[in-house]
């Protein structure tokens, strides 16, 4: 049962070996591919059990759910990539997509390592499609390490329960660490990082947006299934959000932006993982849903500028450029869904996840979330759109942004999945076999406060920032303009942040140890935890402190 | 069973010297030399249709202890399956590799490569260390023609340096082993739990151990691994075969049967010097294989030259089979077993495209073989396949003996020799990936020109690369068969 995605995709694969055909043949069969896959795994029906090897499998609704989420953005993504001619890439992202799909429905450790591995070296070829570089043996070698590290903790797994398949595992012995470390290093953890927004950042066009999808979002499949509710990753998952926030937010390179906030949105779950909880399984599963929606098309975006201006740094785009009115549409929802604007998807998702957080009754962590929420409001949400569509720029020298009618599709689709099913969860109950509605979503709370906070933000900024020469920008809707002017005003801050950012970084330090000294006052009223709040703030620490010297060395 | 074991000895030997006899007539020449090499295969097939457990036999007895004896056990069986088998691409291989590279001597070459065969065979049936003592000259003294098969200074240099170290670590350590074992035990056959005697004591037991393992100096073990990049003169098909199989393999395989049936693996866990550490039980065979691989992984990392790289890789991988042995169980012996035949396999495939890149472009270097893919894809689907076995991805032969190395390793708490095999796939990772990646995806990077120039390998050379690295990948499926063979050593439980 596991293999038909594999197989289906092998077979189209075949397919375009064999015949030989235009270029749009080739994107046919990929996205007929793809859509078949999509129907795969949309009919398999939860809790369906299948006998493989005389081991009998079950597929729980979690998995259904990753398989149909990730056969989605396989099947948008492969229409994304219909104008383009490399048909050798097209058919690494089909195998990639039901590689991971398979791997999500095999409820067996040695299949899931075999895939583990095989996506790797598929995700190898695809980063060196464009040449060897650096990066991507960097990438590899990190797999390798991680696939090792996986295969130590499979084997001690299977040796200990004499059985093949998967379910929740504790942290007991070596083996155990070694498995959590091996899926972590796949998530991007923070020593280990620099794969993902290496590898990610010198991918092409379509590439990218593959592999901002499968790789980290199966190691999160992973970390549900064998280690909820393990207090570790509250601290590893806090030290992810820390640095990917400040790095994310002191980058201008578009694609390092997007990777590292697709860090820090891993960070997130890996915290909601650590805390657990009933609904946990769900919550995770909604957030993924929505991220991959709308990171892919965040990386859509970066991959249709990149190919017209051959320019990764966003302050080189600006109101020099042309851009059709469909895709500043699509820039402008899609940027503000990825902050969780009201009545969209992710909307949804970061309630739920942020409710998960608070309900661990941890102050630092709440604020930190909280805090990490209005990072990303202002470098995708905000930064993102003003730079493309807003900004005067008159460095901005190439003229038109060119789109295919496909690529197009593709965005808008995925615009529309996340403003509609935003709008009626049923809808999400249809396609995922989830039910959104017993979840209590109170989306108002979590986006009044993101929204007050990011006024008072804008206040102080506007107060203390107030910029004069750069009023000349003209828009015709007032409504625009003012976005434009909230955008401009809180970009230039960063920018200058960046200047200082170095002399900053020891207020950083400063703000840290009196917060948690605070923290560990108010843990003590609150009876919270204080083991777990101690090493949280410690390890924070160490990691603003790594993090200065570093950027000093750098 | 005595015959067949016999004649798979005398066939290579005899073959390739009637084929001598035809050196004017080359089409005659090379039918007998591959017919010799199916025959051979047939043989060592038939012996392993009749076996049924452990067998001795006795050929001649010279003194009253002193005898060559044969005896057929598992590992043997198989060591001389992989050898003979592997012998049969080879032989084609090696054809078209010295006509196309216009090497001379090409009849002489074929003598000495039939008579090392011969004396791997030897050294597999072995029944005692004298007999395995014997085979093991042989082979060095066999191979010396075959690296020194250029006649240039370099070969000769090279030569001389790879006679004196094997042949001095042999004298000096194998054989003072040896008449220790004989002194202690009054014979030296190879008998299961161990031939020497019970109330040895622990220093004795330690001290063999040490002479043997420097003794045998074709296992590579650092510092005596100097002689394996050193024979990376002679000409591709032996260093294919003989270094990367045959002779390294006879090596790990008389390390690994000398540990089963001469120390014995009782004897050995629970004399040998250990430190106990957080990370299990290290001991002294354990820190010498570990510094082995890590050194070694390192110096391949600098190597630019393809076969200098591979022989640095080759002399990484046999320590992970005197590490997964050191462990001294029931499964590392069989994990050993696993390795010796998964890593002949993928390494073999290497060191053949090395030469068919060499034979169609005249091109060594490692940084120098961008682009080079689009006109040998052949070639570069064994690269990658063969690269893929030795990290030990899947699909390939290499995943299933690293999933039993590490099972042993796990069995004995030894979370040490899983961080050793962590990181040495990942050193493999950075050694290994370079060989093909340049080559497949660098194509827009170099001149058209340049590319134009490069041509794939005659077929009598990548058929072989094609038919191993096929066999490489059906080993993922059917790897589990080999290991229940070998599972029924059954080494005395401690």
């Amino acid at each position: 049962m596991f293999l038909i995605p594999t197989i289906i995709s092998l077979f189209a694969c075949l397919l375009m070996i064999i015949v030989k055909g235009r270029e749009t043949f080739y994107s046919r069969i990929s996205l007929i591919a793809s859509a078949i896959i999509f129907l795969f795994a949309f009919s398999i029906m939860p809790e369906q059990s299948y006998n493989f090897l005389g081991i009998k499998n079950e597929i729980s609704l979690i998995d259904k759910g990753f398989s149909v989420v990730f056969a989605l953005a396989l099947m948008i993504g492969t229409l994304f990539a219909y104008q383009d001619k490399n048909k050798y890439e097209k058919m690494l992202a089909l195998l990639y997509g039901s590689s991971a799909i398979s791997m999500v429905i095999s409820k067996d450790w040695t299949i899931i390592l075999a895939y583990w591995e095989i996506m790797a070296i598929i995700a190898m070829l695809l980063i060196f499609n464009k040449g060897f570089t650096r990066e991507g043996q960097i990438y590899i070698n990190f797999h390798i390490l991680s696939g090792a590290l996986f295969m130590i903790g499979v084997v001690g797994q299977i040796y200990k329960n004499v059985s093949y398949t998967v379910y929740h595992v504790g942290l007991t012995d070596f083996t155990e660490y070694c498995l959590l470390l091996g899926i972590l290093i796949n998530l991007g953890m923070f020593p280990f990082s620099f794969w993902l927004t290496e590898g990610y950042s010198i991918t092409s066009k379509n590439t990218s947006v593959f592999l901002s999808v499968f790789t980290t979002k199966t190691a999160i499949y992973m970390l549900l299934n064998t280690f909820t509710s393990l207090h570790l990753l509250i601290i590893i998952g806090a030290i992810m959000v820390v640095h990917s926030s400040i790095k994310a937010v002191l980058s201008f390179d578009i694609k390092k932006i997007l990777a590292y906030a697709l860090i820090n949105q891993l960070g997130i779950m890996i915290i909601a993982i650590g805390i657990g909880g009933n609904e946990i399984q769900d919550v995770i599963l909604l957030q993924v849903f929505a991220h991959v929606i709308y990171k892919s098309g965040l990386f859509m975006i970066a991959g249709i500028l990149y190919k017209s201006t051959n320019n990764f740094d966003i302050r080189s785009f600006g109101r020099g450029m042309i851009i059709n009115f469909d895709l500043i549409i699509n820039i402008i929802i899609i940027s503000a869904a990825s902050f969780g604007f009201l009545f969209t998807l992710p909307s949804l998702g970061k309630t739920l996840i942020t409710e998960t957080i608070e309900l661990y009754n941890n102050h630092l962590l709440t604020y930190l979330v909280m805090a990490s929420s209005v990072a990303i409001g202002l470098h995708t949400g905000i930064r993102l759109p003003y730079y493309i569509v807003f900004s005067h720029n008159k460095r901005a020298n190439v003229n038109e942004i060119k789109t295919d009618i496909f690529s197009m599709i593709a965005l808008t689709s995925l615009s529309l999945i996340l403003i509609v099913f935003g709008f009626d969860t049923s809808l999400i109950t249809v396609l995922l076999s989830l039910n959104v509605q017993e979840l209590n979503i109170s989306q108002i709370e979590h986006i009044v406060i993101v929204l007050a906070l990011g006024i008072f933000i804008f206040y102080i900024y506007k107060k203390y920032f107030s910029l004069k020469h750069e009023k000349s920008y003209v828009t015709k809707s007032f409504a625009v303009r003012l976005y434009g002017n909230i955008v401009m005003r809180i970009n230039l801050l960063f920018e200058r942040l960046n200047a200082y950012y170095v002399g900053l970084s020891k207020y950083l330090y400063g703000i840290v140890l009196l917060s948690s000294l605070l923290q560990l006052k108010l843990a003590k009223i609150m009876k919270a935890d204080v083991a777990i709040n101690s090493l949280l703030y410690f390890s924070l620490l160490i990691t603003i402190i790594c993090l200065t010297i570093l950027e000093k060395l750098y | 069973m005595n015959n067949y074991v016999l004649f798979a000895i005398a066939i290579p030997a005899l073959g390739s010297l009637i084929s001598a006899l035809f050196s004017k007539k080359e089409i005659i020449r090379d039918f007998i030399f591959v017919a010799t090499s199916i025959v051979t295969f047939l043989v060592v097939c038939k012996v392993g249709l009749l076996f049924s457990g452990i067998h001795n036999f006795t050929l001649i007895q010279i003194y009253q202890d002193l005898a060559i004896n044969f005896q057929v056990e598992y590992i043997g069986l198989l060591f001389a399956f992989v050898a003979s088998f592997l012998w049969i691409p080879t032989t084609l291989y090696a054809i078209g590799y010295m006509k196309n590279h216009n090497e001379k001597n090409i009849t002489r070459f074929f003598v000495f490569f039939g008579m090392t065969i011969s004396a791997t065979l030897g050294a597999a049936f072995s029944g005692n260390l004298v007999t395995l003592f014997m085979f093991y000259e042989f082979i060095t003294f066999l191979t010396y023609p075959l690296v020194t098969h250029q006649r240039n200074t370099i070969a000769i240099k090279s030569g001389r340096f790879y006679i004196g170290i094997l042949t001095f670590t042999s004298v000096t350590f194998f054989l003072g082993a040896i008449l220790l074992v004989y002194l202690n035990s009054g014979n030296t056959d190879f008998t299961i739990g161990g031939s020497i005697s019970g109330n040895s004591t622990k220093l004795f037991i330690n001290l063999l151990t040490l002479l043997f393992l420097f003794g045998i100096a074709k296992a590579g073990v650092m510092p005596f691994h100097k002689w394996l990049p050193r024979a990376m003169v002679a000409p591709t098909p032996v260093s294919a075969l003989l270094h990367a199989v045959a002779v390294v393999k006879t090596g790990v395989f008389a390390v690994v049967k000398i540990f089963i049936y001469t120390i014995g693996v009782n004897n050995l866990s629970s004399a040998i010097f250990y430190f106990s550490t957080p990370l299990g039980q290290i001991n002294i065979i354990e820190i010498i294989a570990v510094i082995t691989i890590i050194t070694a992984s390192a110096v391949a990392l600098k190597q630019n030259n393809i076969k200098a790289r591979l022989a640095y890789s080759t002399v990484s991988q046999l320590s992970y089979i005197i590490l997964v042995a050191s462990l001294f169980s029931q499964l590392s012996m069989v994990a050993a077993g696993m390795h010796i035949f998964a890593h002949a396999f993928s390494k073999i495939i290497l060191f053949f495209a090395a030469g068919a890149i060499m034979v169609a472009n005249h091109e060594s270097q490692i940084n120098r073989l961008d682009g080079m893919a689009i006109k040998m894809p052949l070639t570069f689907f064994g690269v990658v396949i063969g690269v893929f076995s030795i990290i030990g991805l899947p699909p390939t032969i290499g995943f299933v003996s690293k999933w039993y190395i590490l099972l042993a390793s796990l069995e004995q708490g030894n979370y040490f020799a899983m961080i050793v095999l962590v990181l040495s796939s990942l050193l493999n990772a950075m050694y290994l990936i370079p060989l093909f990646s340049g080559a497949i995806f660098q194509s827009n990077k170099v001149e058209p020109e340049l590319l134009k120039g490069y041509k794939e390998a005659p077929w009598t050379i990548t058929l072989p690369i094609v038919f191993v690295a096929i066999l490489c990948v059906a080993g993922f499926f059917y790897g589990q068969y080999i290991f229940h063979f070998l599972n029924s050593i059954k080494v005395p439980k401690v």
